[in-house]
């Protein structure tokens, strides 16, 4: 530790108490949707958002668990793709990034323009569309959901900027004696590199997680459906159930409809496993674990 | 003896032939997946229709361009996106480097556990966090009103009074990209050397002094990366914010409206892929010569805090 | 901060897939669950006489519309591709498409020239217009007269009239209510405890005594329901008006105008009267105070809050519909016009063969069944007797909650009055729909649709307009004195006459 002043000092206190109501004000608005999530539909009508619920009951839940085999289904197929996509695509930026944050490759100004020009420059949905639709024939395959996602210029570049503090004669030393690059990589910069690679897998794997975009352009069998995107088809039927139909041709019945309610129990099911991800990743946010310490 | 650029090229790529071999697979993802599809911005002067395609529609010269840049609205909305967005940019930087500093000071299991808390925002769509802000602005019930009301103040119609919504749009922008951003910063810090603040904690030096002249400067480079990548996109908006958090008032445009909930509006029943494009386009060569301008006066202050 | 590829098109993305999720009218499954697994080109019970269609080979089409996936789907696709294997040697791939994704999914396939049969299009999603101006349509004409003769003669003239685009048929529209009237609803339990007599409304306006009374007798409730402002599409009939471009686009036609003379509606005189009184009311009480910024008050409705508010089209049936969805609350639908045909209300359901099938004439032949073949439309829209409904008699069912298959969307396909009644549906309805269809009075402007090509700049800017004032002005949270004088002024820097004097151009040229 920097200093060895006592652990409560003003400082401290200050400290944790701006976190504490900062994080307060993170939490509150979601406490609401838990709340709702667990209120009847009715009484989100009547009394507006509570904190607390009026009268506790798993409608919504019920509702979206009607047909648990899909939305298992979609669980398993989300996961999958998410630990899959976050492995490939982990490495494959990490190995893109390290070699741009190499000061002495001739090329990293370029090779690091091609990438950030992408993110600025797109040429729009329809061509993205037909390159993975009519080229890559990827259409309703596994695949779809994981590939598009395997490197994100933004995760590039910021990789790069974690990488770059690394000191170049860490590899020096390591390719004077005799090492080649691929074995520098694997066994110097990687473990090094622990805190960044877990920042930017837990970025990746968010990425992952919360995507409905792939599921929803790609995917049409049922068996493949991701999470997201299946709650995202919920609430939809949901919303069209349930608004108030102006143009007035069709007959539904929808007294008892969970919306506001089921859309928050989704926002739950949702996140919630996301959030036990968390600790996983943070396990690898070890402090003091430097190149210094390497060094020896 | 004279080499050719080629001859000189092929060279450097095999003295580079081990980083060149790791940088290759990410460059193929990036060429099919994003260089590929490029000639897609072509549609911005294009008359677009399906059977003809994209390379075989008509060409329209500037015409997609006209509806946005001959409208009252364009001057007022990109002020507005880049007003907003500047602001955001400065406090976000602000806010989440110092908690990033601050949160460095304290022990890991408080550590994770307001991390943790601090992303929540990030999984919550902004229109699930518009069903919030409503409950605590909108008129009838809003919980802001009551208390005010409460104090004996009259109640503020929000969602009519433009006056307040840049302080709202902040807020609610800090509040959903904060514990993103402390990521990253925090990782940032971690790669920093502890030798330092152990030798200059033995030189005499006071947290302050050593925030400024270690942890600052160190963390420059990310700094600079991250406000560079944020400048580029300066011309861009978070759309679910603009759109969902003021509650399409109407009343409010003056203030909240920026480029991208602008060309919703205008776009929604035509959907011109064209139009939209052009706007695309107009919007990405902003913020790329904004970042090439600033990448060049960094690079010329310190050439390695550069992205190229 | 990640995805940033699509950051560009975000917003057009968004576009598509908001339009539909926010502004209009839907009817989905209630399961809106994955089918067990959607493909079936060959139908279980294999046991048809080969000898049935011997000429035709075997094709298999794919037919796309909004709507939820239904658990129970592939046990209604058996049944359905038992009845069409026989009959026409063909099998069907249903393929639902969530309400908010259906626009931009055809678009894209569209787009990329996937290959695809049969389409759901309208003039509020995957718009019917743009799609022809695109070329994705096949011109049905021919097919139709060769292989649909129950089509022809089940859709009156005035069908067609409709949704011809420079003398083609583009698609095959939906036999349902087509005729609009403009209505009001109430809910019937107020009006006897208000004792007010809904025989004195001949106008809009004339609702205001029932307004003043519920406020006083109730005022936990709100008396008109009018969020976000909608006299385009709930009102302009009764004002007089046909909208010529599309819904709040400026340009419209008086109904009773054989001359076709166009107008901006937002500078009418009628408009300007109509702010007033929304003003009036929502000063006094009325409406409720957040009406032009709440996005949706569904839950407030279903809980039976608002003691009035728009129909959006008088039917016959409607009131029992309605009250459905007010959790069995009575109403009653007072209208406020005539019957009109107008080409919106019967373009606002059709099927589409795609140019990139590669069976159109099989498509055509099934649509026609749809049209023909009672067991296989009831099939499609009520699911399997005993599985999916149950029969309460000859023409009634109802729909066994759970049973995995309730689409409730025999308005978007087929032949809806040769289905059977839903419970809570007289049965008679259809028939007097009918009628209903027949009386209607067509507006002048039937089968006119306007090509937005030569002012597309123009039509965005006042999209951007409209959608500003539009809520506010229209549910009297504004002053209209100050404000519609300084709408319409934005309105024509943004280019409405011009709009209005392209469409003049248009309509005369087609009159001829």
């Amino acid at each position: 530790m920097p200093t060895t002043s006592s652990k409560l000092s003003a400082g401290r206190l200050a400290a944790h108490l701006v976190f504490i109501l900062f994080s307060a004000f993170c939490v509150l608005p979601f406490l609401y949707v838990i709340s709702i999530s667990f209120s009847s539909e009715r009484d989100v009508a009547l009394e507006g958002f509570k904190l607390i619920p009026k009268n506790v009951t798993l409608f919504a839940y019920k509702y979206l668990f009607a047909s648990p085999t899909s939305l298992l289904q979609a669980y398993g197929v989300t996961i999958l793709v998410t630990v899959a996509g976050t492995a490939l695509s982990l490495l494959l930026t990490a190995k893109l990034a390290y070699a741009l944050s190499r000061k002495d490759f001739r090329f990293k100004n370029q090779l690091s323009f091609l990438v950030f020009f992408t993110l600025l420059f797109n040429g729009g949905l329809v061509p993205w569309y037909i390159m993975i639709t009519k080229y890559l024939q990827l259409n309703d395959t596994l695949l779809a959901l994981i590939l598009p996602y395997v490197i994100l210029p933004w995760h590039v570049l910021l990789m790069k900027g974690f990488l770059t503090d690394i000191p170049p004669e860490l590899i020096e030393s390591a390719k004077i004696d005799g090492a080649g690059e691929w074995n520098v990589f694997y066994t110097i910069i990687l473990p090094i590199s622990k805190p960044a690679l877990a920042t930017v897998g837990l970025f990746i794997a968010f990425v992952y997680w919360n995507d409905w975009w792939l599921g929803m352009l790609f995917i049409d069998k049922g068996s493949l459906t991701p999470l997201q995107y299946l709650l995202y088809r919920i609430m939809n039927n949901i919303t069209y159930l349930t608004s108030a139909v102006r143009a007035g041709n069709v007959s539904i019945d929808t007294s008892q409809f969970p919306n506001e309610s089921a859309r928050m129990a989704m926002a739950i099911l949702a996140c919630g496993p996301m959030l036990l991800a968390f600790p996983f990743f943070q396990k690898h946010f070890i402090k003091g674990l430097t190149v210094g310490a390497v060094k020896g | 003896m004279e080499t050719t650029y080629w001859q000189r090229l092929t060279k450097d790529i095999n003295k580079h032939k081990g980083l060149m071999a790791l940088a290759f697979p990410g460059l193929l993802f990036i060429l099919v997946f994003y260089y590929l599809p490029i000639f897609g911005l072509v549609l911005a002067f294009k008359n677009y229709n399906y059977s003809d395609g994209i390379l075989g529609s008509p060409w329209s010269g500037f015409d997609n361009f006209k509806f946005f840049f001959t409208s009252d609205a364009a001057y007022q909305v990109t002020r507005n996106t880049i007003l907003l967005n500047l602001c955001f940019i400065i406090l976000s930087t602000i806010f989440s480097v110092v908690f990033a500093i601050l949160m460095f000071e304290l022990g890991r299991k408080s550590v994770k556990v307001y991390q943790t808390a601090m992303f929540f925002p990030y999984f919550l769509s902004w229109v699930v966090v518009s069903y919030v802000t409503y409950a605590l602005l909108n008129p009838e019930m809003g919980v802001v009103n009551m208390l005010l009301e409460s104090f004996g103040m009259e109640a503020i119609n929000f969602y009519f009074e433009p006056k307040y919504w840049p302080f709202i749009l902040s807020f609610a922008y800090l509040w959903k990209s904060v514990g993103y951003a402390l990521l990253i910063y925090y990782t940032g810090l971690m790669g920093i050397d502890r030798t330092y603040y152990e030798a200059a904690a033995i030189d005499g030096a006071t947290r302050l002094q050593q925030v400024r002249k270690i942890t600052l400067p160190l963390l420059t480079p990310l700094i600079t990366l991250l406000t560079l990548l944020s400048i580029g996109k300066i011309f861009y908006s978070d759309f679910g914010l603009f759109y969902f958090i003021p509650a399409n008032s109407g009343a409010l445009y003056g203030t909240t409206e920026v480029i991208d909930t602008y060309v919703f509006r205008a776009l929604r029943i035509s959907g011109d892929i064209g139009m939209a494009s052009a706007v695309g386009l107009y919007q990405s060569l902003v913020g790329f010569v904004l970042v090439l301008t600033v990448n060049a006066i960094v690079r010329k202050i310190n050439k390695d805090n550069a992205i190229f | 901060m990640n995805r940033k590829r699509d950051k560009g098109m975000v917003p057009f993305v968004l576009a598509i897939m908001l339009t539909v999720t926010m502004v209009l009218s839907g009817c989905a499954g209630k399961e809106a669950n994955q089918p067990a697994s959607g493909t079936s080109t060959a139908s279980p019970a294999a046991s048809e006489p080969p000898a049935e269609a011997p000429k035709l080979e075997p094709a298999v089409l794919t037919w796309y519309f909004p709507g939820g996936v239904q658990t129970g789907q592939a046990e209604v696709e058996a049944a359905m591709n038992k009845i069409l294997q026989e009959k026409i040697n063909a099998t069907i791939q249903l393929k639902p498409t969530d309400w908010g994704e259906y626009d931009q999914k055809l678009q894209l396939m569209n787009a990329s020239g996937e290959s695809y049969d049969l389409a759901f299009t309208a003039n509020w999603m995957n718009n019917y217009y743009t799609n022809v101006s695109k070329d994705v349509f096949l011109p049905l004409d021919d097919l139709l007269d060769q292989y649909a003769p129950t089509i022809m003669k089940t859709i009156p003239q005035m069908g067609w009239d409709a949704l011809k685009v420079n003398g083609k048929k583009y698609a095959v529209p939906n036999y349902q209510i087509w005729a609009k009237t403009d209505a009001v609803t109430f809910q019937k339990e107020l009006l006897e405890s208000t004792g007010f007599n809904t025989d004195t409304i001949k106008t809009f306006a004339d609702i205001e005594p029932f307004l003043a009374a519920v406020k006083e007798k109730h005022p936990d409730l709100y008396p008109f329901q009018i969020t976000r402002g909608n006299f385009g599409g709930t009102l302009n009939v009764s004002y007089g008006y046909d909208e010529a471009a599309g819904r709040n686009i400026p340009g419209v036609v008086r109904l009773d105008d054989s001359s076709m003379q166009v107008v901006n509606q937002f500078e009418s005189e009628e408009y300007k009267n109509h702010l007033a009184l929304m003003r009036s009311w929502f000063q006094k009480g009325y409406i409720r105070k957040d009406a032009a910024t709440l996005s949706d008050d569904s839950a407030d409705f279903a809980a039976g809050k608002y003691a009035s508010f728009l129909t959006g089209n008088l039917k016959p049936g409607g009131e029992s519909e309605t009250a459905a969805k007010l959790e069995g609350r009575e109403v009653k639908d007072v209208a406020l016009s005539k019957p009109y045909l107008l080409t919106s209300s019967i373009i606002a359901t059709m099927t589409a063969v795609s140019k990139s099938s590669k069976n159109p004439e099989r498509a055509i032949m099934f649509l026609d069944l749809l049209y023909s073949d009672k067991e296989l439309f009831n099939t499609l829209a009520h699911g399997i007797e005993g599985k999916h409904y149950n029969k309460l008699d000859d023409v009634t069912v109802e729909a066994i909650i759970d049973g995995g298959y309730a689409p409730n969307a025999d308005w978007l396909y087929g032949n809806q009055f040769s289905g059977y009644y839903r419970k809570g549906q007289q049965p008679g309805i259809w028939e007097e729909t009918i009628a209903l269809n027949n009386s209607a009075a067509p507006s002048p402007l039937i089968g006119f649709n306007f090509d937005p090509t030569p002012v597309k700049s123009e039509l965005a800017q006042t999209a951007t307009v409209t959608d500003q004032y539009i809520p506010m002005l229209e549910t009297g949270s504004v002053d209209p004195e100050k404000y519609l004088p300084e709408f319409i002024d934005k309105l024509k820097r943004a280019g409405s006459d011009k709009i209005v004097a392209e469409i003049q151009k248009q309509i005369d040229a087609w009159k001829q």
